[in-house]
């Protein structure tokens, strides 16, 4: 009865504890670096260097994690604090090497080349949920307004296909959201001078 | 107005031929009669060699909405001619300011029965958006004309002068767009009192630049001629117009079109109700050239419909489909296609009840993605939300979807209520087998909760012909299986029940296959996969792997296929526990089995081992758990440091293989696996 009760007890513990590992433990770091790393490649070496606030903001991050987790339950603390070294040793990872991941950013990358002018001319812009819109449609030609809108559609259609396969490729699923929004914050901080993104429900424009 | 106006003229000549004096002066403070009040009135007329010399000025003049205030109103006319019942003047001059034409000076001519009520008036030089704009009016009684033949008016002060006699609504709508070109207009408008009964409108717009706010409407350079012959009778208008646009270009979400290479002519006439807003089209008849050729006929109002047909006649499907139909399928599987053959069209509609059929001939759909293809599509499609059916009755030649080929077949099927079912078993030739679908139901396409079903049986097809299509080694067996239920809906289909592929003497069933976004970004499928009974020789001849004997069940769990490739599985092959068949191993498929668990192949030749054929084992087995590319691998028994891949037993000479690699790339596998299956055969030990 007594092991029953441990049993019981320690099979709870443990699902709490990977209920917990995965909400707090979203590697917030690592989806940067890769989400960098694809739109590095996908955008080409023009764009801007990885800014200071980056740095900041997933400091800012971790400590909110912190934070967080001293503020919890305690049992959850604890639990945490006797499954760390396993969490810690497997340091959170973003996996971003797969067939399909790389058949997505081989798609974005060479339709770039036929986005890029409409990111300089501010016809199309970064939204604040990781995808691109038709910002201006004053300045596509006429004959070209279609073609745009089919690039448009075509791209946030890979987009999307590409943050759903990069929490699945990785075991979550349900990392999507926060994988969308990390690339939408890394898109707007990477995107090149004079180029259009939203924030805060508006426009911006990137300073040169 | 001009006829009252008249008439005091009239009344003040008549003073001044009364009093027999070669010079009469009149001024009047202020006067007013009935909606019109002048200030500082001033009239002074003269005798001359041509007649009568008529000036009159006012400081201002208040005139009745809209002309409104009109200020420094200077007339007149050098030759005023008064008979006893007709006047006459031949050269008159007025000038004026008002706020909306400006600083105007108009020369005219009049000629009026005042007895008859019967007035012609001729004006020219009246500015109108910087241009001289000439009219002649005629006045009988309560009947009236007006002619006017304008010179090219600019748009933009048109829109200025005209927006003080717009609605607010108009205005506001007005302002939201810019629009720049000339207008010229020719028209000849008759009526009675403040009823127009007939017009004549020529309008020629040229240069024609017009943009709403979010330019989602757009012309650019556009040159337009519209024809419009209207007259009126209690209110009912009858109408006809011409419409031909022949250069510029133009948008209208999502829809472009090149004016210059396509230009467009509409005809059409109907009827207006004025006071019921009831409106009737018949004969309409719009002609893209080159694209599309479509007449039409409505009954109903500008908000409903009550009686709509459009017929297309046999039309090329490839312009139809790059102007008029890729526009609305953006982002969609069916974006980029290349098309050829003829599609005509009939639309019926009474009220919010339709029915709509296609005919295609000898049509070719072929995307260009490489995802799908169809040629010679031939037959009529019915479409229809009436609870009466139509027929579809739709064939083709042949088609490919990815790698797989499909042959002719012919569909029957009738559409009843926004819904699609076969009215006989359709049979879908599918490599050397079919797919024989029972039954197919599908409803609302294209719209939110969109979904089909069908269910059906796939009758053997060889896999020789699978795997060449698809590039896998070369396998044998058959593929069938009875579909209980395939459904589509939210981009994902379904397909419950099991398909059966007999594969190596053994039967490998598939569950659970789902296709999600099968023509999207990144098509995914999902799978899990029972192997039972399969005979290894039998396996590894086909694979040229060396010889083992025994047999093989396994299973993949959650396999899944992103873009055609495997990127999940949890996966193993082994032999069955309690397989009573005779387990021999050549010396090759060790070496073999060696490469691909990540060994040294050959190190049987360089030992004693060699001396033996083959050996006997207990167990073979691998598993692979594939995740994030890598395969976590495991065998048939743990052993010291690893993992047994093959485990002796039996008579001797029995031999252990034991795999030490537990996690290895999966492209590393999979070229140990193919180089595997494509070295050269067995190694002969002498």
């Amino acid at each position: 009865m007594k092991q029953l009760k441990w049993l019981t007890s320690s099979v709870m513990g443990l699902m709490l504890v990977s209920c917990v590992t995965i909400n707090i433990y979203f590697p917030a770091a690592a989806a940067e670096e890769a989400a960098d790393r694809i739109i590095e490649d996908v955008w080409g070496p023009e764009t801007q260097a990885k800014d200071p606030a980056k740095q900041e903001s997933t400091t800012s991050d971790q400590q909110s994690l912190l934070i967080n987790t001293t503020k919890g339950d305690l049992a959850i603390s604890v639990l945490n604090w006797l499954v760390s070294p396993t969490q810690a040793a497997a340091s959170p990872n973003i996996n971003i090497n797969s067939p399909a991941i790389n058949a997505l950013q081989a798609k974005m990358k060479a339709r770039h080349a036929s986005l890029k002018a409409y990111y300089d001319s501010g016809a199309i812009g970064l939204t604040e949920n990781g995808f691109v819109t038709i910002r201006d449609a004053k300045a596509i030609p006429l004959k070209s307004r279609n073609t745009v809108k089919g690039l448009v559609a075509d791209e946030n259609k890979d987009r999307s296909a590409l943050y759903a396969e990069i929490a699945r490729a990785n075991g979550h699923p349900e990392w999507q959201s926060d994988i969308q929004s990390t690339f939408a914050r890394r898109w707007a901080s990477k995107a090149s001078s004079g180029w259009w993104y939203q924030s805060g429900g508006s426009w911006k424009q990137k300073q040169k | 107005m001009i006829t009252r106006f008249v008439i005091c003229l009239s009344i003040l000549a008549f003073l001044a031929t009364a009093e027999a004096s070669e010079n009469i002066k009149l001024s009047i403070g202020s006067w007013s009669f009935e909606d019109i009040h002048a200030k500082n009135l001033q009239f002074e007329i003269n005798l001359t060699a041509q007649g009568l010399a008529l000036n009159a000025q006012a400081d201002s003049v208040d005139l009745v909405a809209p002309i409104g205030k009109v200020t420094k109103l200077k007339l007149h006319c050098n030759e005023l001619i008064i008979l006893s019942e007709s006047f006459s003047c031949a050269s008159g001059k007025l000038s004026f300011f008002q706020a909306e034409l400006g600083q105007q000076k108009i020369s005219f001519k009049v000629e009026g029965e005042p007895e008859k009520d019967k007035y012609q008036i001729k004006i020219k030089g009246l500015k109108l958006a910087s241009a001289n704009v000439s009219a002649t009016a005629y006045l009988n009684r309560q009947y009236w004309r007006l002619l006017t033949n304008t010179p090219k008016l600019k748009i933009t002060e048109l829109i200025k002068a005209s927006s003080p006699y717009l609605q607010e609504q108009q205005r506001l709508m007005l302002e939201n767009w810019e629009a720049e070109g000339t207008i010229k207009l020719s028209a000849d408008i008759a009526g009675r009192s403040d009823i127009v009964k007939t017009a004549t409108v020529q309008l020629a717009a040229t240069s024609l630049n017009i943009t709403d706010e979010d330019s989602r409407y757009v012309t650019e350079d556009v040159a337009i001629l519209i024809d419009l012959d209207a007259k009126s009778n209690k209110q009912k208008w009858q109408w006809k117009t011409n419409v031909s646009v022949g250069k510029g270009q133009a948008y209208g979400e999502p829809v472009f079109i090149d004016f210059d290479a396509t230009p467009v002519n509409f005809q059409a006439k109907g009827s207006w109700q004025q006071n019921t807003g009831s409106l009737v089209i018949s004969n309409a008849k719009l002609n893209q050239k080159n694209v599309v050729k479509v007449t039409a006929n409505f009954k109903g109002s500008t908000e409903k419909v009550e009686q709509l047909n459009i017929t297309m006649a046999k039309t090329k499907v490839t312009k139809l489909y790059e102007n008029w139909l890729q526009p609305f399928v953006l982002g969609t599987a069916i974006d980029s296609l290349e098309l050829a053959g003829d599609l005509s069209l009939q639309y019926h509609q009474q009220s919010k009840n339709y029915r709509l059929s296609l005919a295609l001939d000898d049509m070719f759909v072929d995307d260009t993605l490489n995802r799908f293809a169809v040629d010679g599509i031939n037959g009529t499609l019915g479409w229809t939300n009436y609870n009466y059916p139509m027929t579809t009755d739709l064939q083709w030649n042949k088609a490919t979807m990815y790698a797989i080929p499909i042959g002719q077949t012919r569909l029957k099927a009738k559409s009843i209520s926004s819904s699609l079912s076969l009215t006989q078993a359709w049979d879908i030739p599918i490599f050397d087998g079919k797919l024989k679908i029972n039954k197919l139901d599908l409803q609302r396409p294209g719209e939110e909760g969109s979904k089909w079903t069908f269910d059906g049986r796939l009758t053997p097809i060889s896999m020789e012909k699978v795997s060449n299509a698809l590039g896998w080694p070369l396998l044998h067996g058959k593929l069938s299986g009875v579909i209980p239920n395939v459904k589509y809906s939210n981009k994902n289909i379904k397909v419950d029940g099991a398909l059966t592929v007999n594969l190596f003497e053994g039967t490998t069933v598939i569950n659970n296959l789902q296709l999600d976004q099968p023509f999207g970004a990144l098509p995914l499928l999902y799978a899990d996969v029972d192997l039972k009974e399969m005979n290894l020789s039998t396996l590894s001849k086909t694979f040229d792997f060396g010889e083992i004997t025994g047999k093989l069940e396994g299973k993949i769990q959650g396999l899944r296929l992103a873009n055609w490739r495997p990127v999940q599985l949890d996966a193993y092959f082994a032999t069955p526990e309690n397989d009573k068949s005779r387990h021999k191993i050549s010396q090759q498929a060790i070496n073999n089995l060696s490469k691909v668990g990540g060994g040294v192949g050959g190190v049987l030749q360089r030992s004693f081992l060699r001396f033996f054929k083959d050996f006997s084992y207990k167990r073979l087995g691998l598993s692979c758990k594939l995740y994030n590319e890598v395969c976590e691998m495991a065998g048939v028994g743990e052993a010291e440091n690893g993992y047994y891949i093959v485990k002796g037993g039996g008579l001797p000479p029995r031999i252990n293989v034991v795999g030490y690699t537990r996690r290895v790339d999966w492209p590393d596998l999979i070229d140990r696996l193919k180089a595997v299956s494509e070295s050269s055969g067995p190694v002969v030990i002498e």
